[in-house]
């Protein structure tokens, strides 16, 4: 069992363990065990052992510690962190100046105790959905090493997995949260468009871009979006909303929420065992009702396009010079997306309207819906294709077919992980999306936290 | 139109836009990003055809501030 913040916080702060204490065990774990899975690119030590040593000062001073107090964490290399080259997955940025300040949610979580141990690997600029990443490695899955940990935030999701550190930082732009806690069997946050402040964060798509954590067990995440949440005048993007704290109400059990089951395109792009996963989520919180999202696969073509074209504009200039540098498994698609026609653009955002508009709709009738967070379990490193209902499909983008439509009108999602013991790979885990109305995170983190109590859905440690 | 005539018009639409855009790329790469923009191409279509209110408008940010 690996424990929770809460229990890392109490040991800390009883003085049971000291933070430094608890920070050399996590060191000597991830020096065991990164080297198998590469989910590290940075191990920041000499800052962790200030971080914790002014953890166990102020203790020793009498003085009041943060809920995070003493608790290790990593984040995606995208996070800016002060005195380094933020990397975002790019070999292309490693000679870019240091960071002068940290990002803001890496500073709300070190204003709260929390000790920066490393940063983490990733697809390169966010654009891949399997870490597979040609300057710094692939990722590798800790419940099997030869298989990808999902992506963008691919290293967040194994360093969780691998019982490395109990939460890490990710961003979610059509799935790059969701999809490695899916595949590591690790539960992931991706809050509401706009409730996390992003400066500080390499961008991929500004209208598409989410920043949330992943940790091991509900409640640690509840814990760690609650300290990061909170207005911010340094990103335009970060609505002007109070804190609207989670954690306390997290064990209220959703009796009486109106819950559905996303059928149609969410189950087509769902291969058995994702089905599995859904259906016993859906057994457990009693969800009997099946929906359709009206014109989903038109949402998702357009987040596509428009990812795509934000993508491409963003580094279009780089593109233009340094092509050679970028990476090869996604500089082409930057590049294609930068020729992509303003009036796809405007289309993607009439469809972006409507479909918020439809969707939010739904919402008048159910509070929660589910579906599966990816169409198969984890994949082979390497794997070009993935067969689903009799088709072949490209195996990288498609990872992110399920969650997509999701993060285009900014909804707010958590993933569970379920383990169904069904599919082609019965021995590997499978996140379900717990998806709710913009702002009601709490209805999602409730249900996640229901599904661990009831133990369908479980952090399983992997060795 | 058939595939072909499709393809062809991608291919030179790609070539014109990276000289316009700026890029000096080799024929190897220019090949590949024509393959990605028919897939973009493709899925774009879909997006294209799907029926939508024309009082939609194209704001760059959908409006979840209504909701309290």
């Amino acid at each position: 069992m690996t424990p929770t913040i809460a229990e890392i916080n109490q040991q800390v702060r009883s003085g049971e363990r000291s933070a430094l204490a608890v920070l050399e065990e996590t060191l000597t774990r991830i020096h065991e065990r990164n080297p198998r899975l590469n989910a590290f690119t940075a191990v920041t030590e000499t800052r962790a052992r200030l971080e914790a040593s002014a953890v166990d000062a102020r203790r020793a001073r009498g003085e009041t510690l943060g809920p995070l107090a003493g608790v290790p964490y990593a984040v995606k290399n995208l996070f800016d962190v002060e005195g380094m080259s933020t990397l975002a997955g790019g070999r292309i940025n490693a000679g870019n100046d240091v960071a002068t300040q940290d990002a803001s949610v890496v500073a709300r979580l070190r204003e709260v105790g929390a000790v920066l141990v490393g940063t983490l690997n990733m697809d390169e600029h966010a654009y891949g959905f399997t870490t597979e990443n040609t300057y710094y490695g692939a990722t590798r899955n800790p419940h099997d090493a030869t298989c990808v940990a999902g992506g963008s935030s691919g290293g967040s999701g194994a360093a969780v997995a691998a019982g490395m550190v109990p939460l890490t930082l990710g961003t979610d732009t059509n799935g790059s949260i969701r999809v490695p806690a899916s595949l590591c069997g690790v539960f992931g946050l991706k809050p509401s468009f706009g409730r996390l402040p992003r400066r500080g964060a390499f961008p991929f798509a500004g209208s598409l871009d989410h920043v949330g954590p992943l940790a091991a067990h509900a409640r640690d995440l509840a814990a760690a979006y609650d300290a990061m949440q909170g207005p911010d005048d340094s990103d335009p993007s970060c609505r002007q909303r109070p804190i609207e704290p989670t954690l306390d109400t997290i064990a209220a059990r959703p009796d009486g929420a109106r819950i559905a089951v996303l059928g149609g395109y969410f189950e087509r792009c769902a291969g058995a065992q994702a089905r599995a996963a859904v259906n016993q989520a859906a057994r457990a919180l009693g969800a009997t009702a099946h929906v359709e999202l009206p014109g989903v696969d038109a949402a998702r073509a357009a987040a596509f396009i428009l990812t795509a074209a934000e993508g491409g504009a963003l580094h279009r200039e780089r593109l233009i010079d340094r092509y050679d540098e970028f990476e090869p498994l996604s500089r082409d698609r930057l590049v294609a997306g930068s020729l992509v026609p303003a009036n796809w653009v405007v289309q993607a955002l009439r469809i972006r309207q409507q479909f918020f508009k439809q969707v939010m709709a739904l919402f008048e009738t159910y509070d929660l819906l589910l579906a599966a967070a990816t169409p198969i379990a984890a994949a082979p490193i390497g794997a070009e294709w993935l067969e689903l209902d009799g088709q072949s499909l490209p195996l990288r983008p498609s990872m992110g077919l399920l969650t997509q439509p999701i993060s285009f009108i900014g909804l707010p999602v958590c993933v569970a992980p379920i383990w169904p013991a069904a599919g082609s790979r019965p021995d590997l885990p499978l996140g379900v999306q717990l998806i709710a109305a913009p702002w009601r995170e709490n209805v999602c983190l409730a249900a996640a936290h229901a599904l661990e109590a009831e133990g369908v859905a479980e952090f399983r440690v992997a060795n | 139109m058939d595939d072909l005539a499709l393809d062809d018009h991608v291919s030179d639409y790609v070539k014109s836009a990276l000289a316009l855009q700026g890029y000096r790329l080799d024929e190897p790469a220019v090949s590949e990003i024509v393959a990605q923009f028919v897939r973009i191409h493709a899925i774009a279509m879909g997006m294209l055809a799907a029926p939508i209110d024309p009082a939609i408008e194209p704001v760059p940010s959908f409006v979840a501030s209504s909701i309290p």
